[in-house]
This record gives structure tokens, sequence and C-alpha cells, in this order.
């Protein structure tokens, strides 16, 4: 009986674990079941395969052939099918990442992961980002090159989708207990938007305001000023690359019970700023590097092509690599987003192009007058009250079951939010309609770097630095997007009064006005997040948010030094160690301790003499980045205290590096005073201050200057985090040449860098280079999962295979051969 | 233990191996209380009933390796359940083999109940 008893409590148990799981352990049964649960995933995982697969829609056979690299070359008798094709080996090899992506830009991963990721689902469906993305694909011609594309790409998931094997389904979902869903069309507009949020949406006027609430108004827009200090732009300003110094005295802050006048006395800032993390670097790597060389100054006399955007760093690489062609039509090769019906970054026989983001200001905030403060249902606009638009956003869970239900209300701007004791509506370009799909399908097709722009006048958002060389020798650069024009007055980098109708945007730059040079005399051009035109040269609003200087000045220092570029040059300088904002701080510092050290300080003198023999550069073996860094960290702590609020501890926003650049030339300026101390510091003071800090805090850190705890590999790393953050599908501590400003950036928790990195030259016979740190596939049980990582560390790039045709790709290169072929052929 | 029961045991198995790959996990619980039931809870049941959910699972996770790296998809699963990969295999094998033991001897149990009241009502009735 007793056997019995225990028996059936084991059965009862073991269904159970079995089928609900327990706690963190995951339901076991489908999990372990070696016919149809994770074990499925090894033969999965083995890459890449070839045979056949069925694919409805496709006018003809499409061959893809894999190359060594776990590259597909698509060749098809139609774009229509190399795009549905490529819709079907995106899937088989990153069909996770396709479906976290884009739920994740519409706010459904709830769905997935239940009610934990609430907060992440609210953002996306709180910016409008879910309403903008449905009235885009209504608004779509469904004739155009994009919309074509769009849904040819969903036949080509959804093809994958239905013929998966059981060993296919990726081990996430497992862990999961879930299922991938069919792809509709309206996921690759999310995800098009969600670039657009990554690199698009900035809060740049409420952290002014908030800055305002502190230091006063004229402080505040000095502090994060819409022209740089200092300027590298884009569009070449005829100082040959050479920065131009622009130094304005920054105005004092206006601190409480300074006797400030009315709307300029600080207040209580909105929002709680975040603690300092102890992170090495100010801001993040999120950025992009690139540049073009003209034939007059590359060793082959051809143009070259070099680009290295910089995001997320996550496993499964945001990229996957892919060449198209169709005879006569069409022969493209690059990186696609899993998503993105066609490349977005690459080359044709023709023309090559990659981007940077531009920073430009597409976003403006407006303060509205509401009914009710609590529950508003109507706005103010000069002086007749309307109607506020209301959409509920349901949230639901992994049963299906309802999680929550938010109510988002609409002005006829955009959504409406809650900051503070106000309420603000937004305007931003990404919401609007667009149809940026079809502006890559064409530009694709493109013979110049004329005809290139030409298909690119339709690209809405995200606004992007967008470089191209082509065959022909031209080299062209151009900020692409939609620009808002503002009310004569108005800059755009402030919160606009919602109450008039003349605070809304009056139209949007022309294309001839969009910051652009061609061919210019100096031979090469370079982008880096920069303020594109120099405020000399054209003084029209654009932006205020620009990236510091500091690596635009630095390509400009190489390729200006370089009168023989050639793609291994061009390599060489996307791990550059090198940083031009090293070059301007330490001498300060170190002038600083001479003049402070003079009356006798062995520490200070210390510091100095272990900075001073650091060459600037950030090696893996380096041994003295680390002192600067902390020094930098601290010079930032007691420089910016007046941006801190009372009771917190970290600053509501940090001025650009420029700016603090810009001030090392007051050196009594107010500023300077840590409001810590009674007495008045000078320039002088805290630099010491800060350098004599940096050497205590690096050596209770790090030990002793000579210890491997000053290594700069050991002190700062990449972090590749897998997408659902699983620790042993990561890629953590890698050590990286590089850091805070060079071109290879590795900053804070070293969780964004350089995503894929490419060298075009193009000659009468296409060469290219390129790699991303990852693989090819999603598994990360395959082989391909991570296979480029140890190149990309070590900053060497492959050689991309561009046959025309299928036989054009050596045997001892091809892989695995797959043909797609319509039903029932 | 002897040929016979070895022998049983693979037979076991295979069916136990059948039914998962026909209707996944939970098969293996069926066919064991099937087995249960058919042998009436016989001494030696859930003993072969347990070695013949291990042996099935074996089976199907040896076709699994011929075809891909088994290892590392323990070494990925265990690491992410902070386990040795190894523990995730011998759960593999354990899991069936606990759960087809239990069925049998459940199901045999019951069998006998049902056929001792059966018997009991015919021995009543006569």
């Amino acid at each position: 009986m007793r056997a019995l008893l225990v028996a059936a409590a084991v059965l009862c148990g073991l269904l159970y674990i079995g089928a609900r799981g327990a706690g963190p352990v995951p339901p076991l049964g489908p999990l372990l079941d070696p016919a149809h649960g994770v074990w499925r995933s090894a033969a999965g995982s083995a890459a890449p395969r070839g045979g056949e697969g069925r694919v409805p829609g496709l006018g003809g056979d499409v061959q893809v052939v894999y190359d060594d690299r776990g590259v597909p070359h698509i060749f098809a008798a139609s774009e229509d099918d190399a795009v549905r094709a490529l819709g079907f080996v995106v899937a088989r090899d990153r069909l996770l990442q396709l479906d976290l992506q884009t739920r994740a830009a519409s706010g459904r991963l709830t769905e997935l992961a239940g009610a934990r990721a609430l907060e992440l689902d609210r953002e996306p469906r709180r910016l409008g980002m879910v309403r903008a993305a449905e009235r885009k694909l209504a608004a779509l011609d469904s004739h155009s090159a994009g919309a074509r594309a769009i849904a040819a790409y969903a036949d080509g998931v959804n093809a994958y989708l239905a013929a998966m094997r059981e060993e296919d389904v990726p081990l996430e979902y497992r862990l999961l207990g879930a299922r991938p869903e069919p792809w509709r069309p309206i996921n690759s507009v999310h995800l098009l938007n969600r670039m657009g949020w990554t690199l698009s949406y900035g809060e740049g006027d409420l952290d002014r305001a908030r800055l305002a609430t502190l230091v006063g108004d004229e402080a505040a827009h000095a502090l994060l000023p819409r022209d740089m200090p200092i300027q590298a732009p884009i569009v070449p300003n005829g100082a040959g690359g050479a920065p131009r110094f622009e130094h304005a005295v920054l105005p004092p802050p206006i601190l409480a019970g300074d006797g400030a006048p009315a709307g300029t006395r600080p207040g209580n800032a909105a929002r709680r700023p975040r603690p300092e993390s102890g992170a090495l670097g100010e801001g993040d790597a999120l950025g992009s590097n690139n540049w073009a060389v003209a034939p007059s100054r590359t060793r082959a006399g051809r143009a070259l092509l070099a680009g290295d955007p910089h995001l997320e760093l996550t496993l499964p690489s945001i990229w996957y690599e892919a060449h198209l062609v169709v005879p006569g039509k069409l022969d493209v090769y690059g990186v696609t987003i899993p998503g993105a019906p066609g490349i977005v970054i690459g080359f044709n026989r023709d023309v090559a192009w990659t981007f940077t983001n531009s920073e430009a200001d597409v976003v403006d905030f407006y303060a509205e007058t509401v009914d009710d403060s609590a529950r508003p249902s109507r706005y103010l606009v000069d002086g007749a009250w309307r109607p506020l638009e209301r959409r509920v956003e349901e949230y639901r869970g992994k049963a299906g079951e309802r999680v929550a239900v938010d109510t988002v209300l609409y002005t006829h701007r955009g959504p409406l939010r809650r900051e503070g004791d106000r309420w603000l509506s937004m305007r931003w370009t990404v919401l609007d309609p667009s149809n940026e799909t079809d502006a890559l399908v064409r530009a694709a097709h493109a013979r110049t770097a004329g005809e290139w722009y030409r298909a690119m006048e339709g690209w809405v958002a995200p606004a992007q630095n967008m470089l191209v060389a082509d065959r022909a020798g031209t080299i062209a650069v151009r900020t692409v997007g939609r620009f808002p024009l503002r009310a004569p007055g108005a800059s755009g980098a402030e919160i606009h009064d919602g109450a008039r109708s003349a605070s809304d945007w009056v139209g949007f730059r022309a294309a001839a006005r969009y910051p652009q040079a061609s061919n210019p005399a100096q031979g090469f051009l370079a982008s880096a997040n920069q303020q594109p035109v120099d405020p000399r040269a054209d003084s029209a609003y654009l932006g205020a948010s620009w990236a510091d200087p500091w690596r635009a000045i630095r390509i400009n220092a190489l390729l200006g030094a370089d009168s023989a570029a050639t793609p291994e040059s061009m390599r060489r300088y996307q791990t550059d160690p090198g940083s031009a904002r090293a070059d301007l701080f330490v001498p300060a510092f170190l002038d600083a301790a001479r003049r402070i050290g003079a009356g006798g300080d062995a520490r200070l003198d210390e510091a100095a003499r272990l900075l001073g023999e650091w060459s600037r550069t950030y090696t893996r073996d380096d041994r003295r980045a680390v002192l600067f860094e902390i020094a930098m960290r601290e010079l930032l702590r007691r420089t910016w205290d007046e941006l801190v609020p009372p009771g917190e501890s970290g600053r509501v926003a940090t001025p650009p590096g420029a700016v603090l650049a810009a001030l090392l030339r007051d050196s009594a300026s107010a500023w300077w005073d840590d409001r810590r101390t009674h007495a008045r510091e000078t320039r002088d003071e805290v630099l010491a201050a800060s350098l004599r800090a940096a050497l205590d805090s690096a050596e209770r850190r790090h030990g002793p200057p000579s210890a491997d705890g000053w290594r700069w590999g050991a002190v700062q790393h990449a972090n590749i985090y897998h997408l659902l953050g699983l620790a042993p599908f990561s890629r953590r501590d890698l050590e990286v040449q590089g850091g805070p400003s060079t071109l290879n950036p590795v900053v804070g928790r070293g969780t964004a860098g350089a995503s894929w990195r490419m060298v075009v030259e193009l000659g009468p016979e296409l060469r290219a280079w390129g790699t991303y740190p990852g693989g090819q596939s999603g598994n990360p049980a395959s082989p391909r999962y991570a296979d480029r990582l140890g190149r990309w560390l070590a900053g060497e790039l492959d050689s991309l295979r561009v046959p025309r045709t299928p036989v054009a790709l050596a045997p001892r290169h091809r892989a695995a051969v797959l043909t797609l072929r319509p039903p029932g052929w | 233990m002897s040929g016979r029961a070895v022998l049983r045991g693979a037979l076991v198995g295979a069916a136990l191996a059948l039914a998962t790959l026909a209707v996944g996990w939970w098969g293996v619980a069926l066919a064991a209380a099937l087995w249960g039931l058919m042998t009436r809870g016989a001494s030696g049941t859930p003993a072969s009933a347990a070695v013949g959910g291990a042996l099935g699972w074996a089976a199907l996770l040896a076709a699994d390796a011929a075809r891909g790296p088994v290892g590392a998809v323990a070494e990925s699963l265990g690491s992410v359940m902070q386990v040795p990969g190894v523990a995730i295999v011998a759960a593999t094998l354990l899991f069936p083999a606990a759960l087809a033991w239990a069925a049998a001897t459940v199901a045999g149990a019951a069998s006998r109940a049902v056929g001792g009241r059966t018997s009991a009502r015919r021995a009543g009735g006569d």
C-alpha cells in the first residue's frame, strides 16, 4: 500500500512538473522529450544545410548557396522571389530574434514573458509607435516596391514557419514554453519604427528643461548647446579636417537663493536622475563611424568606403549578412536587420553605402493646457477646446489572459503624457507616414551616388548621415531624413506652448538644404554623429544633441595624414586606439598638476608622472588609460556638481565633453567651484584634485600602478548579451582595443559598440571586407552562433565573397545549397 | 537481472519510445500505465517500465546525437539551469524512468483492485 501511495505521489508530481514546471524549472516534459523537445535543437544547430523548401508565391526556383561563412547568396528570377527567399533564410537562422524584436517594438513581450515584461511593453505603446505602424502600413501604396517587398518577405518567413521541423524550433522558445507566431507584414514596419526609436528619439528638450530648473535657462542652453564649441563638421568647412574651436564663456549657474529672475528660478526637476554608475567614460557607445576616400588619396586610385555602425551588441547580432542576385536587375550584398525586407548597409557592383546616426532634432514636446489635470478629455488650441483622441492598449499574457489595460491620449501632434505637473504631447517624425523600405529597395539598384540619393529621397526616419562611394570615384555624404521647420523664432531645443497652433511645425526642410557634400577638395569625407554643418556656413537649426567630435577629429587626422589609403589602413583605423579627447584633456591635467603641485604635493606629482607616461592610446595592454578615465570621472563629478538635484546622487544631464573642454579656457569660471566645499575652487585646483583622487581610486580598486590590475584589458570590457539576457548564451568580459571616444568605443558596461565593420573598394572588380560580433546563426548550440567574435575582437575583417552566379562561388567556399520552389513543382 | 528481464525492458523501451514519438512526453505515462494494466501489476512490471522508460528515451537521444551536437545543447541548457550539462542528460533518462515506474505501479494496482472486486462480485454472484 505504501509503495502504491509513493507511486501515486510520484506520478502526480511528475505529471505536474512535466506539464507546468515549478518555480524556475520550466515544464520538464516538453523540454526534455528527445523526440520533440530541446534535444532536437542539436540537429537544428548543424549549419548551414542544403535541401529543398517550398515557398508559396514564388514565381520560379530560387537557389540559395551558403558560403563557408554562413552567408546565403540568393539567386532568383525576380526581386519579389529574392525577398521571399531572404525572409525564408532569415527565419531559418534568426527566428527568435525576428519574433522578439518585433514583439518588443509592438509592445507584446508580455505574450512571451508574462507580466514582468509589462513596463517594456508600455513604452512603445505610450510613445504611439504601435498606432503609427498601423497607420503607416495602411497608407502604403500596395504597388510600391517597398510594400511588395514587405509582403514578399512575410511570405518567405511564413513559408519557413509552415515547413519548420521540430528540431528547428529555437531552444529559447522551449525554455519560455512558447512557440513562434506567424509573421505579419506590419512586423517589418514595427522593426523600422524600433530603429527610429533607438536612433532618433531623444529627450534633450526635457533634459534642458530639467537643467534649467537647477541652473537657469541661459546656463542650461549653454550646457546642452545647439552648436558645439568644437567644430569638426561632416560637411567640410575648409579647415582640411582640422577642428575649429568656438569658445564662448559659459554663463554661470543661477542657483537657488541667487536672486534669479522670475521664470528662471530653479525648481524641482520632474524626474529623478539616475545615480552615478561608476562606469568609465561618459555617455554610451551608440554612435557610428563612416568615411570615404576619393581615388586621388588611395593607393589603388579607387574610391574606398568604410563604415562601422555602433549599436547595442547582442547575440545573435542585430545584423544578418546576405547577398541577393536577380540577373540583370539586382546584385546587392550587405547586412540586413532580421525583419527588414532588404539590405540596409552594403553595396552593389557600382555603389557602396553606409550610415551614421544624424542626431538631428526630429522630436518636439508641447506643454498642453488640458481641461482636467487628473483625467483630461480636451486640450486647448488658440482658445478653442479640442477633444483628445483615446486609444486603448491591451496587454496579454502567455495564455492570452489580460495583463493590463492602458488608455493613451493623443493630440493632433501625437501622444500625450504626464511629466511632473505638466501634460506634454509629442510630435516625432518616426510617427509620420513613411515608406523607408521603398527607399532601401530602390537604392539597391543605383549605379551612381546621385542615383542612390535620389532613391533615398523618400526616407523619413531615422535621419541618417548617408555616405556613398561609387565606381566612378565619387564620394558623397548627405544627412537624409525629414527635418522639421519650426515657426520663426522657435528652435526646437525647448518645450513649446501647446496652446498656440503657431507652435506647430510649419513644414520640412527641402532636400536641397540637407547637409551634404561630394568630392571635397580634402579628398575624404567622414561622419561620426557630430554636428553636420559648421554653423558659420549654415546657422539654420537642425538639432542640439550632437555627439562629441572626438571620433570625427580622430578620423579626420588619420585620413588627413594618409595620402595613399588602402583597404588595410581602413581596417586598421576602425580599431584605432588613439583618442582626440585624451589629446585635449591630458595636457590640461598635467599643466594643472605642474602649477598646483609646485608647492610640493608628492601624491599629485606621482599621479602626474604616471599620466605623463601615457601614450594616450587604449590598447589592451596599456596601463595608464585607467588613471585618465578615473580622473575624467572625478573631473565631471567636481565640475558639474551643480547639475545634481539636492538629495540626489546623479546629474539630471551631463553636458558634452566639448563643453567641458571649452570651459578649460576659463580658469576662474563659477562652474569650477565645488559646492560641497567652503572654498571657491579654480580650474587648476579641480583638475589637480581630480587627478589626485584618480590615483587613490585606481590604487584602491586595481592595485599599484605596476600591477596587472591597471591593464586596460583587465579594466574595461565589451559584454555581448544574449537577447534574453541568458548568461550562458552571452559572451562577457571580452578584451577589446578601444575606450571611451575612440573609433572603436568601449564605454560603461561595454554593451554597445561596432555592430558591423565594412570596407569596400570600388574598382573594375569589387572587393569588400566585413565582420560583426556574433555569427549568422541565432542558435546558441550552432558553430555559427559566435564564430566571428574572435576576428571582431582582433579588429580583423573577413574577405566577403560576392559571386555573380551560383557556380562562381568556388566549391571550397560552398557550404550548402538550398533550393526553394513554389508548392507543387 | 535475467536476459529475459533485459529483453522485456528493451521491448517496453521500444514501446515507450514509439509512444513518445507519437504523442509526446506523456506517451511514456500512457504506455507504461497500459503495460501495468496488461500485466495486472505483476512482479517486475514497474521495474521493467522504469528500465524501458530510460532505454526508450536514451535511444531517442542517441538518434538526436547522431544528427547534431547533443553535448553542446546539454552544456547550454545546463548553464541556463545552473547545473552541469551531464545533469540534464541524467534528468532526461531519469524523468521517463520515474514516470514509467509510477504509472505502471499505479495502473497495476488499479488493475488488481478492479480485478479483485470483479472476482469478488463473481464469487458473490456464484
